[in-house]
């Protein structure tokens, strides 16, 4: 696996959307190639980071109807 | 005997959920933005900082999205095109506005204007020391240039793979990577300063 492809898939690694086999390639390349291994040391942490400390607001209920008003209106 | 050569066949993309005709029907295209808002809403909040801004950029972003929608051609997942059309919108405002406040000089000569615009205040549970590093990483952050700020956003916080990233920039991997590491670099900077004064209390 190439470093290019372990690196896209840190991010599903991390948030434990990867399974089985893809999973076992990441753990493998990132143990064996320094650059990836920072790669995913600096991703787990600036991942934590912008989670922990960022606002993560939801977006207002009546979204959805406002977005239909809004398409209707301009169709 | 001549043979004749067989041309590749090309490649058809599966039709995408979303572009289904059912969608074109207003009523039903609220299923797309029910599935898609917060991504959209949180992407754009994080550009510009300021909630009832995000509010109407989201509006004005999935308007967008349905007047375009025959035109995605499913070479890139839905999200990271609806991405693409947040991100060129939140960017027009965010030029836009700077025109409007910033004189000339100051716009050619800075990349970013730290917006500060939070309407959310932190849990009680947290305490004073907590706020305030929270608050310092917030600024750090909200500091980036909005291109290094997307990138960064659009990695850590949402997982996007690099070379979507790179379609919803568009711009070229090499910089993808290289806006990552600068903005890594003024991280942390300023979390060892928020260390730093925080050791100094």
């Amino acid at each position: 696996m190439s470093c290019i492809a372990v690196q896209n898939l840190i991010s599903q690694y991390l948030d434990g959307r990867l399974e089985g086999a893809e999973a076992e390639l990441v753990r493998c390349h990132v143990r064996e190639c320094a650059d990836c291994a920072q790669d995913f040391q600096d991703s787990q942490f600036l991942s934590r980071l912008l989670k922990e400390n960022l606002d993560l607001p939801e977006p207002p209920k009546d979204l959805p109807e406002s977005v239909i008003r809004t398409v209707e209106r301009d169709k | 005997m001549l043979l004749k050569k067989r041309r590749p066949k090309q490649q058809r993309l599966p039709e995408p959920v979303e572009q289904r005709p059912i969608f074109r029907d207003p009523r039903n295209f609220s299923l797309v933005v029910e599935k898609y808002q917060t991504i959209v809403f949180r992407y754009v909040f994080n550009m510009v900082h300021d909630y009832h801004q995000a509010e109407d950029l989201t509006q004005e972003i999935f308007a967008k999205v349905y007047r375009f929608l025959p035109s995605y051609n499913a070479k890139y997942p839905f999200s990271a095109w609806l991405l693409r059309i947040a991100h060129n919108h939140a960017v027009d405002y965010t030029r836009l506005r700077r025109l409007q406040t910033v004189p000339y000089e100051a716009v050619a000569n800075e990349d970013s204007v730290a917006e500060d615009h939070s309407v959310f205040v932190a849990p009680e549970s947290v305490g004073p020391d907590e706020v305030s590093q929270r608050k310092f990483i917030q600024d750090a952050i909200y500091a980036l240039p909005v291109d290094n700020r997307a990138v960064i956003v659009l990695r850590y916080l949402e997982g996007v793979k690099l070379e979507e990233i790179a379609y919803i920039l568009g711009i070229p991997l090499g910089t993808v990577k290289s806006r990552i590491n600068r903005a890594r670099l003024v991280l942390q900077r300023a979390l060892a300063q928020a260390f730093l004064e925080r050791s100094r209390r």
